[in-house]
């Protein structure tokens, strides 16, 4: 234990003058900083714009409230944007916003936030492929291709490039200084002293990496006030540590093959192609061709076809402007009709939603195939910008759909206008968390895999560390 | 044999002899070979897609019924969005962008069903294309094959020695580069050969393609040699090949990992798009009040019929003009009116993307990769402008569909009215969509400012490896 603390804190002595290094962890840093204020911006934006359309929507509903009750008094006949008039209020007039509220860590990973609706308006229309209008900002399609600048692209990406830089030559540049033999001749293993050196820069690595993530969540905007947060913290923190000792533990075995340090860095950067870039790439395609995503517009022209004397019906009332859709007879026979076409449309959706869920279940399987994928899904995860947390958002806001719609559908069949108390009962929408113990166990998981891992690689590189070779480059 | 050839043959002996090289060159390669054939099988599927779906919209308007001609615009059809043959090199933004516009009468809808809809988180982790190859691998290979060609002869002292014999650094510059050369291109051309037979095939050997391809091969060299001077010059001022290495390996995370993400903050900082649902709020407001409230509808309208009916010599007969002519005229002017709104936010929306990507075309200034990527993609016509220059086409087909019928309306539906039915012989009437792509000249002029910064970047990268290589130190 005590060789290990000297060569801990010899190590760490080096590490302090070495210029090159500490460049390479401050270019990391202020980046880190960088992409803490991009995803900070991102969530700030985000949550700003979901609180202006949920002002917009209590002014619009305190609004009609007060109309509905001057009305209500009045035997005036209904006009065009009427609040009386349930077909205007549940298309247009008392539409509820379902919302996704950001995570406490938005900042840390943009995921699918840019792909996904993160808050749908929901009105008494059809939604036959869940299209949903969003009120989200929409994205450049160069950004969407592209990705977003936040934490977890530095961590997946950079990351593990910056501990190459640190660790390439752990073992082979001693040799290849002369330093190895008059180390090897003190009272200290090849592999404790290797190990020993690992340690040394991953701690350093790590306590500066999670101090910068730290300083980056609290830049975006995060507190830590609440133990929810904190604790998604520590989980955040313990997917950083566990990615950064597989890395280290990777550069210690490629160190125990006893190449040179040019040799060890390139085997180090095609390591990390394979791992960050070839495979999640092959991934992709392997999914996308053995499970391909269900056509949308096959899809829509599907339920078209099997409601076509009913979506024929339909556009005969909405598209003749003889007739006000939006009142009497006519408002009820297009109810009806749209009710009808909901039913017949429900295979088809339910189709889509199978093909979508299978697509995930196959990736959630193959994440273990490269730990940069197991890492960016855990990160997206923390973050809440994952796709097992959309899912469940975009199942809850179907279901308040149809509760929304059911409200609206019984009023317009049964003839009655909107009161006053009918207002006060317009559904509305709340999202329910999963508790954050499923997020834990699905993170430690991943956590656990890169540990054992790492495991595997330290032992694989044992053997090659028994075995004093050249001593000199 | 000259000088520049002898440098040129031993370097090259050197780089095969190296088993390493050799294995990275395949395995580059290889990729390069599948990303072609996962690229083409996923066009054929993609053209095979869009042929199905464009056949079966067809079928259901063609088999709609009888029913009011200006009902039938209601139900309208959809129409897809064209697939080059290129898109199996270079599938640029195509992936996140709308396939399909869903026509109707009343509104203009934005693009919609991107392939990218429904995808992993992965597709950005790791997009898998013969452009992502080219674009992001090769250059690394580059950098492998010739981070040493100074640093490692300086090392193993045969610098000193070449240079005793009186041998001109100029001339060992160019030999070296020269083998670099050589090298990639003999690796990348039995590819190129592969993929143009490819393209060949799927796309009936057009001439189109096979200039826009040429062009791609050109530009797709300037790259590579950007990359190659950028790579001498780093290892002429490394004292070491180690440091020259890791040296390359940073400037290429910059310009092709960090750069990219950088360059689309900024750009989304600097013009941001609203959501779905704030436009389409602003739609609805400017189709009651005019655009920025000048002008109601009701009276725009009724200006625009007026105008209508005087170019229609009915504007002086009073009660001798039919219900369903005044109708069908109704219905032309709201179109009109609906038609001015609609293209001023699209057009909008459209003008904010498109300075987006000029934002980003324009940061190509510090990353060779962002100008190459927008360059690819213009030439593949997988970029944002070829797909504005698709849905401004359907946008006019739309017009002119939802006006035929009216028209149809307006004259035929006599005293039925609204009763009036229409049927099959009309909707076959109607001309189908022909979407006449731009040529490669609307590609190069829209990306004229991307293939100007690489011009820029080439000339950069030669003048500092040539200058590098005078002073290269010896020792």
């Amino acid at each position: 234990m005590s060789t290990w603390k000297t060569v801990f804190r010899l190590e760490w002595r080096i590490l302090k003058q070495d210029r090159a290094a500490m460049g390479v962890l401050a270019l990391f840093a202020g980046f880190l900083v960088l992409a803490s204020l991009a995803g900070g911006n991102h969530a700030r934006q985000m949550a700003k714009g979901l609180e202006r359309s949920e002002t917009e929507e209590v002014q619009r509903l305190t609004t009609l409230a007060q109309k509905l009750a001057k009305l209500e008094t009045t035997q005036k006949p209904l006009s065009a944007r009427d609040p009386r008039n349930a077909v205007w209020m549940g298309q247009e007039g008392a539409a509820r916003l379902a919302v996704l509220p950001p995570a406490p860590l938005a900042s840390v990973a943009m995921g699918q936030r840019d792909f996904r609706p993160q808050a749908v308006r929901v009105t008494s229309a059809l939604n036959l492929i869940l299209e949903r209008e969003t009120e989200t900002p929409m994205a450049g399609p160069t950004r969407l291709q592209t990705g977003a600048f936040d934490p977890a692209f530095l961590f997946v990406v950079l990351f593990p490039l910056v501990i190459i830089a640190l660790s390439y030559e752990l073992l082979s540049g001693e040799r290849e200084r002369g330093t190895l033999a008059m180390l090897l001749s003190q009272p200290v293993s090849q592999g404790a002293f290797v190990l020993g050196k690992a340690l040394a820069r991953l701690t350093a690595l790590s306590g500066l990496t999670l101090v910068f993530a730290f300083l980056g969540l609290l830049i975006a905007g995060g507190s830590f006030f609440q133990r929810e947060e904190s604790f998604h913290f520590l989980l955040y923190a313990g997917v950083l540590v566990g990615w950064a000792t597989f890395w280290f533990a990777t550069a210690i075995l490629v160190n125990s093959r006893g190449g040179s340090s040019a040799k060890n860095a390139l085997v180090l950067v095609g390591i990390w192609l394979v791992v960050v870039v070839v495979v999640p790439g092959l991934v992709n395609v392997g999914v996308d061709t053995f499970y391909p995503p269900p056509s949308r517009i096959e899809l829509l022209h599907e339920a078209r076809e099997a409601a076509r004397d009913i979506q024929k019906e339909l556009n005969n009332l909405e598209g003749r402007h003889d007739v006000d859709p939006k009142a009497g007879d006519g408002a009820r026979k297009i109810i009806r009709v749209q009710d009808e076409l909901v039913k017949r449309s429900e295979p088809v959706l339910k189709e889509l939603n199978e093909k979508l869920q299978e697509r995930q279940t196959i990736l959630s399987a193959l994440r273990f195939l490269s730990p940069a994928i197991l890492v960016q899904l855990s990160l997206e995860d923390v973050a809440g910008s994952g796709s097992i947390r959309h899912a469940r958002f975009e199942k809850q806001a179907d279901s308040f759909h149809r509760e929304f719609r059911a409200f609206f559908s019984e009023r317009v069949q049964s003839g009655l206008e909107m009161r006053t108390k009918d207002l006060r009962q317009l559904p509305s929408f709340e999202f329910k968390e999963e508790p954050t113990k499923a997020l834990a166990a699905r993170t430690a998981v991943s956590v656990g895999a890169l540990l054992l891992l790492s495991m595997l690689l330290g032992l694989g590189a044992r053997p090659g560390l028994e075995k004093v070779g050249r001593l000199t480059g | 044999m000259s000088l520049v050839r002898w440098v040129a043959n031993k370097e090259i002996k050197e780089i095969i002899r190296d088993g390493r090289l050799r294995l990275l060159g395949g395995i580059v390669v290889v990729l390069a070979l599948a990303a072609l054939a996962f690229g083409a099988q996923q066009t054929l599927e993609a053209l095979d897609a869009r042929e199905h779906a464009r056949k079966r919209s067809a079928k259901q308007w063609e088999n709609q019924g009888d029913k009011n001609p200006h009902v039938a615009a209601h139900y309208g059809t959809h129409l897809f969005a064209p697939i080059s043959a290129v898109t199996a090199i270079d599938p640029g933004i195509s992936a996140y962008l709308g396939r399909s516009v869903k026509i109707e009468a009343h509104k203009r809808n934005l693009a919609a069903h991107s392939s990218a809809q429904d995808s992993t988180s992965l597709r950005r982790m790791g997009s898998f294309s013969v452009a992502s190859v080219l674009l992001q691998l090769v250059p690394l290979l580059i950098i492998a094959l010739g981070h040493g060609l100074w640093s490692r002869e300086r090392e193993s002292g045969t610098l000193r020695q070449l240079l005793s014999t009186g041998a001109d650094r100029r001339t060992l510059f160019w030999g070296k580069a020269g083998a670099l050369g050589v090298v990639i291109a003999v690796l990348l051309i039995p590819a190129a050969l592969i993929l143009i037979a490819v393209l060949w095939a799927l796309s009936g050997g057009d001439s189109a393609t096979i200039f826009r391809l040429m062009l791609l091969v050109f530009t797709y060299g300037i790259y590579f040699a950007i990359f190659g001077g950028l790579t001498l010059y780093v290892s002429a001022i490394n004292s070491s090949s180690r440091g020259a290495l890791v040296a390359m390996i940073g400037v290429w995370g910059l310009f092709c990992l960090v750069a990219p993400r950088v360059a689309t903050e900024v750009a989304s900082a600097a013009q941001p798009l609203p959501s779905q649902g704030a436009l389409a709020r602003d739609i609805t407001q400017s189709l009651e009040n005019g655009i920025g409230g000048k002008m109601e509808r009701d009276t725009a309208v009724e200006a625009i019929l007026t105008d209508l009916m005087a170019a229609e010599n009915l504007s002086n007969t009073g009660l001798l003009v039919q219900g369903s002519q005044i109708n069908g005229l109704e219905l032309q002017a709201e179109a009109r009116w609906e038609d001015m709104i609609y293209d001023h936010h699209m057009q909008a929306l459209d003008d904010d993307i498109e300075a987006q990507e000029k934002v980003v075309a324009f940061i190509g200034v510090i990353s060779p990769f962002l100008a190459m990527r927008t360059l690819s993609a213009g030439l593949s016509g997988t970029d944002f402008s070829h797909h504005r220059h698709f849905t401004d086409q359907a946008e006019a087909w739309r017009k002119k569909l939802v006006t035929q019928l009216n028209k149809d309306f307006a004259d035929n539906a006599g005293y039925e009215g609204w009763e009036y039915r229409a049927g099959p012989e009309l909707w076959k009437k109607i001309p189908p969509f022909t979407y006449e792509a731009p040529t490669v000249g609307f590609a190069l002029q829209t990306h004229a400012l991307s293939l100007g910064i690489l011009l820029l970047w080439l000339v950069a990268a030669i003048l500092l490896a040539l200058r590098s290589a005078q002073k290269v130190r010896v020792v």
